[in-house]
């Protein structure tokens, strides 16, 4: 095969990378809030609280991403909520991505010594204000390098949603394939584009982490 | 549909699953050791390409994977059957994520216990077999069972291709009688219920192991 249609073949890719890229954005704008809010209502002492949380953990990394995704794509419209393909894939791996970072939060915001808290409550601040100024900003630093590794998994979860017939990338370079039969090249393409995306930001996320380690020993 | 219906015909699925993982997991087991031992090797050029088949394993995802080996590999007139495809395909996978497992456990033990056994003069693989690796067992054990639950997990996407597991039974049984609610959390639940056992005999084998060989400091 000559360069020309390498090139062809990879341009016709980019489309469906872009909806990988999109569906992932989607899924860190609910998974990451609701990460945070299942971490905090894990630590929780309130029982109201603490089970559902909980709950909503274990079964988010007990079950198969693909069973949620189904379980949203064709098991809410019995519950009145009908969804499209994209936003039902966005829901569910999104819950699944909160699922498993829900206790990469939770480990960063009890890598915050107690004293600080104290500190913060012995100078008159609401717990607002010591959770949002004091304790946040010094977590984030110890999540962001383990939170870029999930998202790296979570953008390669994304070709499940092929499944339910989102054009991403897997769909896009399976539909080519089938009308121009080059199975083995569409796909080793597409297979490369996941990992020129994963490979690059794992490493990053993997090399920050380890400087991160070394800096807090210091 | 009732309950009773639906469980029947998501139980149908359960021995392909069953068959998906156990086997991907124990091909992954064995070809990890050629890369674990590359990974950590002496020579770069093997380190280079133990490190290489890790990342690419890990970087590709999985149903990218049985895609490229069942519909990909037509082109070579190379045909499997979906479940075929799908053990290979996992197989390949398994091996970058229990490699490195490998090579934490390699990593746990402390070198003191290589240096011992090199000042008691055993032979480098009496060494190794006899002091180091059955302490980094200690260390594979439970992530080893934390990952084969991965897997249990993962083997879902072999549905997509057509292997006739949990999840296809579910979907099939799903169009039928349209009563995806009730079908697809009894499937989410028959999962949840396979992982507990394995996960109880992890911690039952990692204390007992962990009692038998572990290094008390």
């Amino acid at each position: 095969m000559t360069n020309d249609n390498w090139t062809k073949l990879f341009l016709d890719l980019l489309p469906g990378l872009g909806v990988s890229l999109q569906l992932t954005a989607g899924l860190l704008a609910i998974g990451l809030p609701l990460g945070l809010l299942l971490a905090v209502g894990i630590s929780s002492k309130d029982k109201i609280v603490r089970y559902p949380a909980v709950a909503v953990v274990e079964v988010g990394r007990g079950v198969p991403a693909l069973v949620l995704l189904y379980l949203v794509y064709f098991g809410l419209p019995q519950t009145g909520i009908t969804l499209d393909a994209m936003p039902a894939a966005m829901i569910g791996l999104g819950v699944s991505f909160a699922a498993y970072t829900s206790e990469v939060f939770r480990a960063g915001i009890q890598s915050v010594p107690q004293g600080q808290t104290e500190a913060g409550k012995a100078l008159g601040m609401s717990g607002g204000v010591i959770f949002g100024k004091v304790v946040m900003p010094q977590a984030l630093k110890i999540v962001v390098p383990p939170l870029l590794g999930w998202a790296v998994i979570y953008f390669q979860a994304t070709s499940l949603a092929f499944a339910l017939a989102v054009p991403e990338l897997l769909s896009r370079a399976y539909v080519l394939a089938t009308t121009n039969f080059q199975y083995l090249n569409m796909l080793s393409l597409a297979a490369m584009l996941y990992a020129g995306v994963a490979i690059p930001l794992t490493v990053l996320a993997e090399h920050s982490s380890r400087r991160d380690a070394k800096s807090r020993t210091a | 549909m009732n309950l009773p219906g639906a469980f029947s015909s998501i139980a149908a699925g359960i021995g392909t699953t069953a068959t998906l993982t156990i086997s991907s997991f124990v091909f992954g087991a064995i070809i990890a050791i050629p890369v674990a031992l590359a990974r950590v090797s002496r020579l770069p050029l093997l380190r280079l390409i133990g490190g290489t088949y890790i990342q690419i394993t890990r970087g590709v995802p999985p149903i990218v994977w049985l895609f490229v080996i069942y519909f990909g590999l037509s082109q070579f007139k190379i045909h499997f059957s979906s479940v075929n495809a799908s053990i290979v395909g996992l197989s390949v996978i398994s091996a970058g994520y229990i490699a490195e497992i490998y090579r934490a456990g390699l990593n746990s033990v402390p070198s003191g216990q290589q240096e011992a056994a090199q000042a008691l003069s055993l032979s480098r693989i009496s060494s190794f077999t006899n002091v180091t690796a059955p302490q980094a067992l200690v260390a594979v054990i439970p992530l080893a069972i934390a990952y084969f639950i991965g897997l249990l997990k993962d083997s879902a996407v072999a549905s997509v291709i057509g292997a006739q597991d949990i999840t296809a039974m579910a979907l099939a049984a799903s169009k039928r009688s349209m009563d995806g609610l009730l079908i697809f959390i009894l499937a989410g639940a028959v999962y949840l219920i396979i992982s507990v056992p394995v996960a109880a005999f992890g911690r039952w084998a990692g204390a007992k192991i962990a009692a038998r060989w572990a290094v008390r400091a």
